[in-house]
């Protein structure tokens, strides 16, 4: 792969990390933020892919897949256990350990 | 030295005695006091025994201020030997008249306590060598006064007579004081002996002099005594006839180097004053006690005069005598009015009040005898004790006239002639209005006079002769007129040697007294002249001078206090109060504010950052990441 196309990608890496980063951000929705997280991740794996093309990174890349996939599905049944005792999904809303002000 | 100590203690442990006896046994006190007395009269006459001329001094140590040791030391020499005596011989002839006077009395256990203190007071005060101990025996003496003139407490009059007594010593006393001060600041001592009499000794014999003036009852604070008469009458002969009144005298002996020109003279005026006062006051007056008080004055006057004029040894001579004769008219006074006082009692008259008196001479024959010499001894008559203490007077004091020809010495040998006739008269007109003239009181009626209280009087009488003075009945020999008083004084026997005049003087001087009884019989006894009661009256002068102006001063200072110190005090409050109200509000708000601010800034600053914290998981991440940049950016740079 020659530098140009390694550019691209990085580009396209840095234009994924920066759009989840703005989702886990702005997302008033623990789903969302999570989905935010994916696409962080995914940024990653993008980045690993530009900078070397062989064996060991395509293997590196589909176990850190394997990997996110089981974390997605953990997070995704904590933000279930969240919604179920809090009644919402709001990281804004779950304050319980914050200092009564 | 033992004898002295034994003479002086003596009445103290009767004081002491008097005051414990229980109540039951309180007729046990005069027994008592008079037998302890009279183991001091033993011990004085141990004392003469062994020769008078003889010195003692000792001393311990009494306390130190600063460097300065102050003794408790006794100084006897010529002068305190007589002294001493006479206090203790009379004081216990006092006790023994008192057995028979106080024998109704309640409190009779009181009585004689007091007296007991006053005459150990009396002889600490004339065996003191130091001017200090003298002084607090000085004011015991009067304090022991004090209490017996007011010793029948439930006469109001006694009571006003005790405080007044006190009250016009202490004010002669407060000079005493200065003078005191005086002597420490220029001798750094109260020693008799060792006192400095270099600066400032006028103004210290001033102040001294102003002592005598109150205790010796000189003018102008004189009026205390006729009016201490309320006390019991054996009490006026010891205290305010023989012994405390003739303190002052003896002080001024003490300490003879005060006797500078001009205080002498001011002096030598002060006695001529009261001796002409006292005895004019006495030819008005009709109470017998108050005519002897009177009498008292004058002559106490008259040795002042003595002093001042140059006689010491005359005046000192004088004292003793004085006390012998004065005290036996005193107490022979004592035993009529104490015979007049159950009829008087019954038929409401007074029995001080010689118009109520009258052909006693047949009544009590020993009593008339004894006051017949007294009276023989007070007008200096031949073979009595006063006609060698007047010549004693009148002889240096002529002399001294003849060598200086000044005019006021020839005033103090006038007055000197003046006051004589007039002792002479009051004593007259007292001796015939009591003892002559008709019976006002029928005898059957008198309470007797019992013979404890005759003797008395009579060794008294007999003291007053001539014998006990000088060998020489026409003038002065060699007994106690050789006291030293005066270092350098002209020896009293040489008198007669040096200055030859001094027998022409004796003879004028009788003569001069025959004419005054001449005069007395003349006016007393052929005329019939009744003295007015005088207008004029020291009390009345203090009452005009010094009462009214010290009231009104009171008046307006009490006036100026209430309006000008309390109005400035009530400022001064306020002022505190509204300074107190700033303090408070600055405290609330300024300093209680500082540390209030402090606290509000800590908590708002900890809100701010709270609030930066917010416990929101997005701005955690924004904020970690921008600082992460931040740190990239400062890393890569």
């Amino acid at each position: 792969m020659d530098i140009s196309t390694s550019e691209t990608i990085l580009y396209l890496a840095a234009f994924l990390f920066c759009v989840g980063f703005t989702v886990v951000l702005t997302r008033r929705n623990l789903i969302m933020m999570l989905l935010g997280i994916e696409l962080m991740l995914n940024a990653a794996n993008l980045n690993l892919i530009a900078f070397g093309n062989s064996s060991e990174n395509q293997f590196f890349i589909l176990f850190i897949i394997l990997v996110a996939v089981c974390e997605a599905a953990v997070g995704i049944a904590l933000v279930l256990r969240v919604y179920h005792f809090y009644k919402t999904s709001s990281p804004d809303q779950i304050s319980d350990l914050k200092e009564r002000a | 030295m033992t004898f002295v100590l034994l003479a002086i203690a003596m009445p103290v442990i009767s004081c002491i005695l008097c005051l414990l006896i229980p109540k039951r046994f309180m007729w046990l006190a005069p027994i008592v006091s008079t037998l302890l007395m009279f183991v001091s009269v033993i011990a004085a006459a141990v004392l003469y025994a062994k020769g008078w001329h003889v010195e003692v001094t000792a001393g311990i140590p009494w306390f130190q201020a600063g460097t300065s040791v102050i003794e408790l030391n006794v100084f006897v020499d010529g002068l305190t030997l007589p002294m001493l005596s006479m206090v203790i011989l009379i004081s216990f002839l006092v006790h023994l008249y008192s057995v028979g006077f106080m024998a109704d009395d309640q409190h009779a256990g009181r009585y004689f306590a007091f007296l007991g203190f006053f005459t150990f007071s009396m002889l600490g005060l004339v065996v003191s060598g130091n001017l200090l101990l003298l002084f607090c025996f000085w004011e015991l003496v009067g304090f022991s006064s004090y209490l017996l003139i007011g010793h029948w407490r439930e006469r109001p009059l006694a009571g006003a007579a005790a405080t007044k007594a006190f009250i016009f010593n202490r004010i002669g006393d407060a000079l005493f004081v200065v003078g005191l001060m005086i002597t420490w600041q220029f001798s750094h001592t109260f020693n008799i002996p060792e006192i400095d009499n270099g600066g400032w000794i006028s103004v210290a014999g001033l102040c001294f002099f102003g002592g005598v003036i109150g205790k010796s009852a000189q003018f102008p604070l004189l009026t205390w005594l006729p009016d201490a008469m309320q006390g019991p009458t054996p009490v006026s002969a010891l205290i305010h006839a023989a012994t405390m009144v003739a303190a002052g005298v003896f002080l001024i002996l003490r300490i003879p180097f005060i006797l500078v020109p001009g205080t002498a003279t001011v002096m030598a005026v002060t006695g001529a004053i009261t001796a002409l006062y006292g005895g004019w006051k006495a030819l008005q007056e009709y109470d017998l006690k108050k005519i002897l008080a009177w009498s008292t004055i004058s002559q106490l006057g008259f040795m002042i005069l003595a002093i001042g004029a140059g006689s010491e040894q005359g005046a000192f001579t004088h004292l003793i005598a004085h006390a012998f004769f004065k005290a036996c008219l005193f107490l022979a006074a004592g035993a009529i009015i104490h015979s007049l006082y159950h009829v008087a009692k019954h038929n409401e008259f007074d029995p001080q009040d010689i118009r109520n008196m009258g052909g006693f001479y047949k009544v009590t024959p020993r009593l008339f005898i004894a006051t017949t010499l007294a009276i023989a001894a007070i007008c200096g008559l031949p073979l009595f004790s006063g006609f060698i203490s007047k010549e004693m007077i009148i002889v240096p004091m002529f002399r001294r006239a003849l060598e200086t020809g000044s005019f006021i010495s020839w005033t103090y040998v006038g007055v000197f002639f003046v006051s004589s006739m007039l002792t002479v008269l009051y004593s007259y007109r007292l001796y015939v209005n009591v003892f002559f003239g008709p019976r006002a009181t029928p005898y059957a009626d008198l309470t007797p006079v019992p013979p404890v209280m005759q003797w008395p009087v009579s060794l008294l009488a007999i003291l007053s002769l001539w014998i006990f003075f000088s060998w020489n009945a026409g003038g002065p020999g060699e007994w106690l007129a050789h006291f030293k008083a005066h270092p350098g004084n002209i020896s009293v026997a040489q008198w007669h040697v040096i200055f030859p005049r001094a027998t022409i003087i004796a003879w004028v001087s009788f003569g001069w007294t025959l004419l005054s009884i001449a005069l007395g019989w003349y006016l007393f006894t052929y005329r019939k002249t009744k003295p007015r009661e005088s207008q004029f009256d020291l009390d009345h002068v203090y009452d005009i001078a010094v009462l009214t102006p010290a009231l009104r001063a009171s008046d307006s200072l009490a006036k100026f206090d209430k309006q000008g110190i309390d109005t400035g005090l009530h400022l001064f409050a306020y002022s505190q109060v509204a300074i107190a109200k700033i303090a408070s509000y600055f405290d609330k708000f300024v300093v209680d504010g500082s540390v209030s601010a402090i606290a509000w800034i800590a908590r708002a600053s900890g809100n701010i950052l709270r609030h930066a914290g917010g416990g929101q998981v997005q701005s955690y991440l924004l904020w970690s990441a921008v600082t992460l940049i931040i740190f990239i950016f400062w890393i890569l740079k």
